[in-house]
């Protein structure tokens, strides 16, 4: 007789197609510093958004029609648009072609296309190649830089609507281009291990950036702030994660901001200008690493004055004020709509370390408001 | 899927990760909702403020508690269900361990089962992270059978409550939904299906003492076959029944296993006469095994007498009516191939087939070992319409082979006559 259990129901949801290969990946495709020319030319693109148009029909032009299939789903595939989670490919599937399976032209392509988005791509880097360094150190196979995915959604356009997916084990890049508008959110990312880490020579931190910010938004507050922005409850994660995975719908996630009571913490607008810049600069570590077409407006919206009069600051954890490197600590962001939260986890791999787990959303944009 | 996690050397190392969450399964029926909630460890642990070494060591009773005061079904007047905590136990699953408690919820005198709002702070009293997801796996009134269950919705930090409302459907819905059941059951039945086609193969024969002969007349063949037919509908319409209503059951394994026995018999039957004449005894008495078989089928869906009632008829309907379309498909054929010279040859190879395959089941149904052949033979069973047009295939093969044959001897009496 058959019989469903909990997880192999989610099993059986979340993995549609079979992940059978093991990272076939090296450094080389993490740090992108030697990989091989994608042949794509857009010296002749003016904008950002051209640039990311003509990199993305590059990318898709390096591909054989098969892998063009599954690299470049219809934009009314909504369903693929939300598969996107913070954990292993292995365990839940992903839109779009793996990296690892794709010729280095095609990879080199692929990055070049992330980078025409992205003003800095340390982290996108780095959170690739921490996955290299767990599959060396512990994790195994299911770990690594090959194993991570990209798609481009619809037809690349300067004017209809198009979006691009990059992610795997903790990353996702969901980038939609509505009307020529890119909108970047939502925006996964986590690392472990959090501290610095070397691979083939190279070092590595990506999320220390974000991750100090955050604690010194906390740092500079009065011990008053501190624990009237103290959250009771625990977090072992972010609040509002992959929760629309696979729905096709932002439903699930917009229900899960908090609203009424639940929205509380320290209004940033009672916090000196100081303390305000404190939190801009913690804002900018997520949203900034966008193309500054995509990005300027964004942080415009969300540190006006006005924003930060709905704008709160919270922290939550055992500790006396925010501590990342004990598991359990959390800090949030939370305005009319930015909503930016990193939850320090336990280790999996890296046993008795925190790791990182962040998500940066948009309450009103996420996948430009097409979901 | 843990092949594919144990071979990314994930399945330790996956236990620590938090997949997703608290996993509740509705089973809703007329009196009561048999909930299965299965919380990760982890989660649990995280949600009591302990750690799960503390929670391992756990009374059963102490956990009992913590549900009942937990989680609650309320009617719409706010009045709350009845709850039993039934077994109490960690399972290991796909993403690591869970706690998993078997709850039974009734309603309060004059309520519905079918209607109720679910409150579940276990995990979220603490959690804020903390995501619960809610399926219906059981609801026959809404033809929800159990293979696929439906998620009915998400409780989390801002949403513990849910209104559940299953009172759609009626009882003309529940009979179509046991219906379908009772075709699919034996549509997939591999195994219940190779014993009748055994019986069958050799249903058209007549037989010398201990070995098959030529063909019987037509009308000896089709009577055999509907004494055959009848006497299986009968033995597992009868236990089919005692297992729904009274609740008979034998143990598994047990029956699975004498089910592979009886295919077994039925093979070696079709090979060389074992009980010549008495196929419908047999027929009937292996039929009693099958219809206990049946009857875990109808186990979940918390009926009161009338539904079950219905349901029992539905689905023994459902059973008998794709008996009859097999039968159809396939009688004909055999009774037409049984006068044909190499029917030998046809009726030892699948009785061949099915005493290896009937072997490898109880083998696996008494070791309790799985063999890549199961997997097989629900593949071909689901292909099965192609038994059905290979042997019209073969009838039409063998006409044309004894035609030539016949067009053949024609021309050679015709060659020896001018000679």
């Amino acid at each position: 007789m058959k019989t469903v259990s909990a997880m192999m129901l989610f099993a059986v949801a979340a993995c549609s197609g079979t992940d059978t290969s093991t990272s076939t990946s090296t450094a080389d495709a993490a740090s992108g510093s030697d990989a091989a020319s994608s042949g794509v030319d857009c010296t002749s693109a003016t904008t950002a958004l051209d640039k990311a148009v003509c990199q993305a029909n590059g990318f898709l032009a390096t591909l054989s029609s098969t892998e063009r299939t599954t690299a470049n789903p219809a934009l009314t595939d909504t369903a693929s648009r939300t598969r996107w989670s913070n954990l292993p490919t292995g365990m839940v599937t992903r839109a779009g072609i793996k990296m690892g399976s794709l010729s280095s032209t095609s990879q080199a392509a692929a990055l070049e296309l992330m980078a025409a988005v992205l003003t800095d791509t340390t982290d996108l880097t780095g959170v690739r190649a921490a996955d290299d360094y767990l599959a060396a150190n512990g994790g195994g196979g299911g770990y690594g830089a090959g194993l991570y995915y990209v798609a481009v959604f619809g037809t690349p356009s300067t004017t209809a609507n198009w979006a691009i997916m990059f992610g795997g084990h903790h990353m996702a890049y969901n980038i939609t281009f509505v009307g020529g508008v890119g909108y970047p959110t939502p925006n996964h990312l986590g690392v472990e291990p959090k501290a610095a880490f070397t691979l083939n020579g190279v070092t590595y931190e990506p999320l220390t950036d974000e991750g100090n910010a955050m604690v010194a938004i906390f740092q500079s507050m009065s011990s008053t702030d501190v624990s009237s922005s103290h959250l009771s409850g625990t977090f072992s994660d972010v609040v509002v994660g992959p929760v629309e995975y696979a729905t096709g719908s932002s439903t699930a996630s917009k229900a899960k901001f908090p609203t009424g009571t639940n929205r509380t913490g320290v209004l940033v607008s009672s916090l000196s200008s100081t303390q305000q810049a404190l939190v801009t600069a913690a804002i900018e570590a997520w949203v900034s690493d966008f193309d500054a077409t995509i990005s300027s407006s964004l942080v415009t919206d969300y540190t006006s004055a006005t924003a930060y009069q709905d704008t709160y600051v919270a922290w939550a954890g055992s500790s006396s004020s925010p501590d990342v490197d004990v598991s359990g600590t959390y800090m949030r962001i939370d305005g009319p709509r930015v909503w930016i939260e990193v939850a320090c986890q336990g280790g999996i791999v890296i046993q008795g370390k925190t790791h990182y787990h962040t998500i940066y959303r948009d309450k009103m944009y996420d996948y430009g408001n097409t979901l | 899927m843990v092949a594919l996690l144990v071979g990314l050397g994930l399945s330790r190392r996956a236990a620590a990760h938090d997949v997703r969450g608290e996993v509740i399964f509705l089973d809703v029926g007329e009196q009561a909702v048999e909930v299965e909630l299965s919380v990760p460890m982890f989660q649990l642990a995280l949600a009591r403020r302990q750690s799960i070494e503390q929670l391992t060591a756990a009374p059963r009773e102490e956990l009992a508690a913590d549900v009942r005061g937990s989680v609650a079904l309320r009617d719409r007047s706010g009045r709350p269900f009845g709850l039993e905590v039934g077994t109490v136990s960690v399972q290991q699953q796909e993403a690591g361990p869970a706690m998993v408690f078997a709850l039974r919820f009734t309603p309060p005198r004059g309520a519905s089962a079918r209607w109720f709002e679910l409150a579940d702070e276990l995990v979220l009293r603490t959690v804020v992270n903390g995501n619960v997801y809610v399926f219906v796996r059981r609801d026959l009134q809404n033809a929800v059978l159990g293979d696929s269950p439906t998620l009915v919705g998400t409780l989390h930090y801002q949403q513990r409550r849910l209104t559940v409302d299953r009172t759609a459907g009626d009882r003309r819905t529940s009979l179509i939904a046991a219906f379908h059941l009772g075709l699919d059951h034996i549509r997939e039945g591999t195994d219940h299906l190779m014993f009748l086609l055994m019986l069958l193969v050799v249903a058209p024969l007549a037989h010398a003492r201990r070995a098959w002969s030529t063909a019987a007349t037509a009308r000896r063949g089709l009577l055999r076959t509907a004494g055959i037919a009848t006497a299986f509908t009968l033995g597992h319409s009868l236990t089919l029944a005692l297992g729904a209503v009274a609740g008979l059951a034998l143990p598994t394994r047990f029956v699975e296993s004498a089910i592979a026995i009886s295919i077994l018999v039925s093979a070696i039957h079709a090979w060389r006469p074992v009980f010549a004449g008495k196929e419908p005894l047999i027929a009937g008495g292996f039929g009693l095994i099958h219809g206990l078989a049946f009857a875990t089928a109808l186990s979940g869906f918390g009926f009161d007498t009338p539904s079950l009632v219905l349901a029992l008829l539905g689905f023994n309907l459902g059973v008998e009516a794709m008996q009859l379309v097999i039968i159809a498909l396939t009688v004909p054929s055999l009774m037409m191939l049984a006068r044909r010279r190499g029917y030998a040859v046809l009726r030892r190879g699948a009785a061949a087939i099915a005493m290896a395959a009937s072997a490898v089941w109880l083998f696996e149904r008494l070791s309790g070992v799985t063999t890549p052949l199961s997997a097989v033979l629900d593949r071909a069973a689901r292909h099965g319409v192609w038994l059905a047009v290979g042997l019209a295939g073969l009838v039409v093969l063998s006409f044309a082979w004894s035609r030539r044959g016949r067009s053949l001897r024609t021309v050679a009496w015709a060659a020896r006559e001018s000679l």
